[in-house]
């Protein structure tokens, strides 16, 4: 019992500790505020429900963070496959403002929103998260060169779309799939 | 303005814009959370189950035993002569001697219903086997599955009778109808292992042969006409003169040289009747006797023919009547059965399986079927019965002798000393 409550407290310090980077890190891969909100009190409440299991985590945000990435990819293949289904389309949903965040960063968030999955992750991971590229490699469990190859093309990708957002305001956003390298395709889970 | 990839500035915002909920609240959430994941180990095993369950019983209950497969030659495995190979199945099996006939010692044959008792589905196949006083010598059935026409089928009055040499008609009333026939032949020398198919059913000619000393009487169909059975080809002649009573059924188990005795009821009065031919069915000598109307046919016992009974079963008692002249005139015997308190209560003999049959040294000795098992009268005078000790099944009348149709099975030649005797395989219905 004893063992339980000092978990709960695990779980509560890591909460005040890693609950606003988290959001942080899950808004810039969802591009949705409110649920990245909710994938991360997602991933504290599963701490939560097993507390002794959290109490052998060696590093609480990151697993924290695996989690809620994990939420997230599930929604979305779930959300893709509904789409697909219901609508034969592409989801494409457009980045809410944040109150208090400056609109330049709001339109860096969508940017990001028309990255693949798996640049878009590493760039998170990186930038966001401030993991070096070895964790990120890690973390995704590519080759430490198919992450300097994503970050480097990401961020060629975002400038373009930054710049290109800038000079024709009017033009429909659209996703930007540049070709990947042969050892990203092969890589990339 | 162009905007710029800061990261850190975007992080900086978005923490400062981000409201942290009270902690508390996510103790809900992580019941839920735990609330599910039981629900997807329970989904699990019930899925697992239902693929798997369907599978295990299959395999269980739908895999044939050793016992009802038999020995396996590869294997090399001796057949053990064991008198009934009863399966391992979920239900008990039961086996019921229903009727014998042939020759003592070795060339008894017996019908056997083997049963298996499913709740509300007793399956039962009658089965034509081999009854030894020594070692079974047979590891199959001469018949399967004979007169039903499903294993469901109520079977009931089983008769078998030797038409000549080795073979021999097994009949019964299916489903409280009619009565069937089969004609089937037994080759003792015959080693197949495989059951012979259920004999052909009989069917009764309108052909009239000329019958002689010696061949018997049978009845093909319930109260149907009679045929003779000539002894030396197993021809059917339909008799010329049928006995004139209703409800007749021939008196079985007699010796051949006793004549054809029928029970019935009187035409008329429709009280118990006793008919008797001495000349192979062309005359009948019928009597009624002195009883009411509407009590089961009478019961007849005779050793020469000349001294016979006749045995009425009342509600709670029986009496009987006696004749010294062959049939023509019958009197009752006044002296009172003294059954036993099982029977003598309200209809205490209804229903019960009962029978009379004369030894060679003319005593008659008498059977019911209890509550519990076989009781068994004796009278040593023709007059005076009292319960004695019997071999535990009904008793048949077979050549040379005696068989006890009850469990183990009992033969005997005079009908007090009885010797256990071996019942050949049987095997279970399907």
């Amino acid at each position: 019992m004893g063992e339980e409550l000092e978990a709960r407290e695990a779980v509560r310090d890591a909460y005040q500790a890693h609950y606003r980077r988290l959001v942080a890190a899950l808004y810039a891969l969802t591009g949705d505020h409110a649920e990245a909100q909710d994938l991360v009190q997602e991933a504290y409440a599963r701490a939560l429900a097993r507390p002794r299991q959290f109490l052998d985590v060696a590093d609480p945000e990151a697993w924290l963070r695996t989690v809620a990435m994990n939420l997230a990819r599930t929604r979305w293949r779930r959300r893709r496959l509904f789409d697909t289904l219901v609508r034969s389309g592409r989801v494409a949903r457009p980045v809410e403002s944040v109150p208090g965040v400056d609109p330049n960063r709001v339109a860096l968030v969508a940017a990001l929103q028309q990255l693949s999955q798996a640049t878009r992750e590493t760039i998170v991971l990186h930038h966001l998260a401030d993991m070096s590229v070895h964790e990120v490699a890690d973390a995704l469990g590519v080759p430490v060169g198919t992450v300097k190859a994503r970050l480097s093309r990401g961020r060629a990708m975002l400038a373009t779309l930054l710049s290109d957002g800038e000079s024709e305001p009017e033009t429909p956003r659209r996703r930007v799939e540049a070709p990947e390298v042969q050892q990203e395709v092969r890589d990339a889970p | 303005m162009r905007p710029e990839l800061d990261f850190r500035a975007l992080r900086a915002q978005i923490e400062a814009a981000t409201w942290v909920p009270d902690f508390s609240t996510l103790y809900r959430r992580a019941g839920r959370v735990r609330i599910r994941d039981r629900m997807a180990v329970v989904g699990a095993l019930v899925g697992t189950l239902a693929v798997f369950a369907p599978v295990a019983l299959a395999g269980i209950f739908g895999r044939p035993t050793p016992a009802a497969l038999g020995p396996n030659p590869d294997l090399g495995e001796a057949w053990s002569p064991s008198p009934v190979v009863s399966a391992a199945s979920r239900y008990p099996s039961t086996t019921t001697l229903r009727a014998a006939a042939g020759a003592l010692p070795d060339s008894v044959v017996v019908a056997v219903d083997v049963c298996v008792e499913v709740p509300q589905h007793r399956r039962c196949s009658l089965q034509v086997t081999m009854l030894r006083d020594g070692s079974a010598d047979r590891r199959t059935p001469f018949v399967l599955d004979a007169l039903r026409q499903s294993p469901l089928d109520r079977l009931e009055s089983v008769e078998l009778v030797r038409i000549v040499g080795n073979t021999f008609m097994l009949s019964g009333e299916v489903g409280g109808g009619s009565r069937t026939s089969v004609r089937f032949s037994v080759d003792a020398a015959d080693a197949s292992t495989q059951p012979v198919e259920s004999g052909s059913p009989v069917v009764g000619p309108s052909d009239r042969l000329v019958l002689k000393q010696g061949d018997t009487a049978v009845q093909l169909v319930q109260y149907g006409d009679f045929f003779g059975l000539r002894s030396s080809d197993g021809a059917l002649s339909l008799l010329a003169s049928q006995p004139p009573m209703a409800r007749r059924a021939l008196a079985g188990g007699l010796p051949k040289a006793a004549g054809w005795w029928v029970a019935g009821a009187d035409l008329g009065t429709g009280q118990p009747a006793v008919a008797v031919s001495k000349d192979q069915g062309r005359g009948w000598l019928a009597r009624k006797l002195d009883a009411p109307a509407g009590l089961d046919v009478p019961t007849v016992a005779t050793l020469d023919g000349t001294v016979a009974f006749a045995f009425v079963r009342y509600p709670n008692s029986i009496r009987f009547f006696r004749t010294a002249d062959g049939g023509d005139s019958w009197l009752e015997v006044r002296t009172k059965i003294e059954l036993p308190a099982q029977f003598t209560s309200d209809k205490g003999l209804v229903g019960r399986s009962f029978g009379v049959l004369t030894r060679p040294d003319r005593s008659l000795v008498m059977w019911i079927q209890g509550n519990s098992e076989m009781v068994f009268l004796e009278s040593l005078d023709g007059e005076h019965f009292g319960v004695v000790a019997g071999p535990g099944g009904p008793l048949a009348a077979v050549e040379n002798g005696f068989a006890a149709l009850g469990s183990p099975p009992r033969v005997s030649q005079d009908a007090r000393a009885w010797q256990e005797a071996t019942l050949s395989a049987t095997v279970l219905p399907n």
